[in-house]
């Protein structure tokens, strides 16, 4: 590729080792609107996010543990299935690989967002892929998904923005509850919230033959799949629903 | 201690799921195959995720008005808000809440 010497006045071009120009990011306004307009998007995923997180840190000192031990499952684990599911083994007195081996199979969902996502970070520093797949959970995947679907440029740093935006709401939220528990009135039914939300976005996100298959199939497995030991039933649902949703697009489009 | 030890392991193992797929793509990579089925990857997910929220209170009785309420949220669901849909659902559970004390 021929190598120019002066660069597009509205373009900044990088000139890698291949000789190809890359387009590196943009001028500060254009990360800072993309960090906000991510920060955005996760506003509404907060309202059902931080009840499970609130009760996260209520079940940490119900338990006897500290509002620092909470806030220690939601930095490292950042599942509340999984945290949640460990401080209940811890609780009931499992051993450390009972309760180790329980959150990797819960989260081991986290390999199929990443998956997902390679093929967007596939040029991006590995800094970027390291913090950008700390970040990476449902509800920060989710609004990936989309975003990168609709428009990918800019998308990076709508990623983080989004990403962060959670990641401070949750932590909070378990600090939260931690020292705030007793604070509110049990009649408050949190706990009901965290279904009524997952539920809620399941709606929201089927949009074809394919997404109802892939959600009813994942459903449907995930409770029958209860039994399933070390927690495995919601990876063996995840790929069930996956399989019969492409199963569905091959047989329909 | 142990349940320190256990978080800590567990909290790396995480971060090493997360990453481990990431962490060897290089920059020379191609799209994985994934991202044609990467729209049903969120809804088998979440799907998964509140059916195990809602067999827990199912198997252990503990259900009561989520019976009414679930429904209810994925009615509105359809047509409203997030956020409206839910705060539906949990006005059926804190009326249910309200009839069973009045009773």
């Amino acid at each position: 590729m021929h190598l120019s010497a002066t660069p597009a006045r509205s373009d900044v071009h990088r000139l890698d080792a291949t000789g190809s120009a890359r387009r590196v990011a943009s001028s500060r306004t254009d990360v800072r609107a993309e960090l906000l307009a991510g920060a955005r998007a996760m506003l509404p995923w907060l309202a059902g996010v931080m009840p499970f997180g609130f009760l996260i840190g209520v079940t940490t000192t119900t338990n006897g543990r500290s509002a620092v031990f909470g806030l220690a499952t939601g930095l490292g684990i950042y599942s509340g299935s999984a945290q949640l599911t460990a401080l209940q083994l811890l609780a009931s007195g499992a051993g450390v690989a009972t309760v180790v081996m329980s959150v990797l199979v819960l989260n081991a969902r986290l390999l199929i967002y990443a998956s997902s996502m390679t093929g967007h970070w596939h040029d991006t520093s590995l800094r970027f892929r390291a913090l950008a797949g700390y970040l990476l959970v449902d509800p920060s995947f989710a609004e990936a998904a989309r975003r990168y679907r609709e428009r990918p440029a800019g998308a990076h740093w709508f990623y983080l923005g989004t990403g962060a935006t959670l990641w401070i709401a949750w932590q909070a939220s378990i600090v939260g509850g931690a020292l705030g528990g007793a604070l509110v009135p049990p009649g408050a039914r949190l706990d009901a919230v965290i279904p009524l939300f997952l539920l809620a976005e399941v709606v929201g996100v089927v949009r074809d033959r394919a997404t109802v298959a892939a959600a009813f199939v994942g459903g449907v497995v995930a409770v029958c799949s209860v039994g399933v030991p070390m927690h495995g039933g919601l990876l063996v649902a995840i790929t069930v629903g996956i399989l019969a949703g492409a199963a569905v697009q091959r047989v329909w489009t | 201690m142990s349940a320190w030890v256990a978080v800590i392991l567990a909290g790396v193992g995480s971060f090493a799921l997360r990453f481990v797929l990431l962490a060897i793509v290089g920059r020379d990579s191609m799209p994985t195959a994934l991202e044609q089925v990467s729209g049903l990857v969120v809804p088998a997910s979440f799907a998964g995720l509140c059916a195990l929220q809602l067999v827990r209170p199912a198997i252990d009785g503990s259900a009561g008005s989520l019976v009414i309420a679930a429904p209810t949220t994925a009615v509105v669901a359809t047509r409203w808000g997030r956020s409206t849909a839910v705060l539906c659902g949990m006005g059926v559970i804190w009326a249910a809440d309200l009839v069973g004390r009045l009773l």
